[in-house]
């Protein structure tokens, strides 16, 4: 097929087929989509606030348990720091906190 | 003046502004029924589609890189969409309905029926295959080109323009039998 062929061939496709592409009216077409993507929006933030609310009735407990041993700890460190009897005393718990400060900068020099 | 695309985009991705996304609704709404039209063959699945279609566009905007045209990004989402609702159970029924209804479809003998004020294209459709009318519609009737046309099917370019040549060679040898057999 020639090139003049084609392109002839190519106009009278288009020409015909461009009766598909006629506007559509709106007709509320976008409002109904704007109001569902707004609700999705909406359900999304009472769906997180709920869990984070649930989450947090669960949590609450052991977190009071926690910050309580927790200021015990700190208030003991705060007044026996010099005392090597407190060293023995939390002495897995001093292992653990130098681990996990050495483990990131481990990991960074092994990469 | 027309805010662009992209500016609207930026819009909804910094504020979720709704307002900038209605305006971007509001400017491919009609090419995307459109279009959706032609591939479901029903106008109340299609519209069903189109709004899954712009939800899906508002989830999915912060994926788009700016690197082709909106358009061909949401068209592309648009047939996804579709493909997906050909695989689920109660769409499909009511996709082959539609098509059961449909006056463009093939009779047993070979000819097309129709309503004579619109046989022209819709007889011109019913002969072509799927893939190839899809190509087809969107390099003729939208004026993609054929890497814009394989971005949004999903396919490579070399097989939009086979569908192409095909759907033009298929038309041109049955349009001619049937305009002599009308």
């Amino acid at each position: 097929m020639s090139n003049q062929q084609s392109r002839t061939n190519d106009r009278n496709l288009a020409a015909l087929f461009q009766n598909l592409d006629t506007p559509l009216p709106d007709d509320g077409f976008t409002e109904l989509v704007v109001r569902r993507v707004g609700r999705r929006m909406w359900w999304r933030r009472a769906i997180l606030v709920s869990v984070a609310v649930i989450g947090g009735a669960f949590a609450f407990l052991p977190l009071l348990y926690f910050s309580v041993g927790l200021s015990g700890v700190l208030m003991d460190l705060a007044l026996h720091w010099n005392d090597p009897r407190w060293l023995n005393e939390y002495k897995e718990v001093l292992l653990a906190a130098l681990v996990a400060l050495a483990v990131p900068f481990s990991m960074r020099l092994l990469d | 003046m027309d805010i662009s695309d992209e500016v609207l985009v930026s819009r909804v991705l910094a504020s979720r502004d709704q307002h900038a996304f209605g305006t971007l609704v509001r400017r491919y709404q009609s090419r995307v029924r459109n279009w959706l039209q032609q591939l479901a063959r029903d106008p109340d699945l299609a519209d069903e589609l189109a709004q899954d279609t712009f939800v899906r566009v508002w989830d999915k905007l912060h994926t788009f890189t700016g690197k082709g045209k909106f358009q061909s990004w949401v068209m592309k989402i648009a047939y996804t969409i579709f493909l997906q609702s050909c695989r689920s159970k109660k769409r499909q029924r009511r996709l082959v309905t539609a098509m059961k209804d449909d006056p463009t479809v093939m009779t047993d003998e070979g000819t097309v029926t129709g309503n004579p004020g619109v046989v022209d294209l819709n007889r011109m459709l019913a002969v072509l295959s799927d893939e190839e009318r899809h190509a087809m519609v969107l390099c003729y009737a939208y004026g993609y080109s054929h890497r814009e046309a394989s971005d949004v099917m999903g396919i490579p370019v070399g097989t939009v323009k086979s569908h192409i040549r095909r759907g033009t060679i298929r038309v041109r040898d049955r349009f001619d039998i049937l305009e002599g057999a009308a």
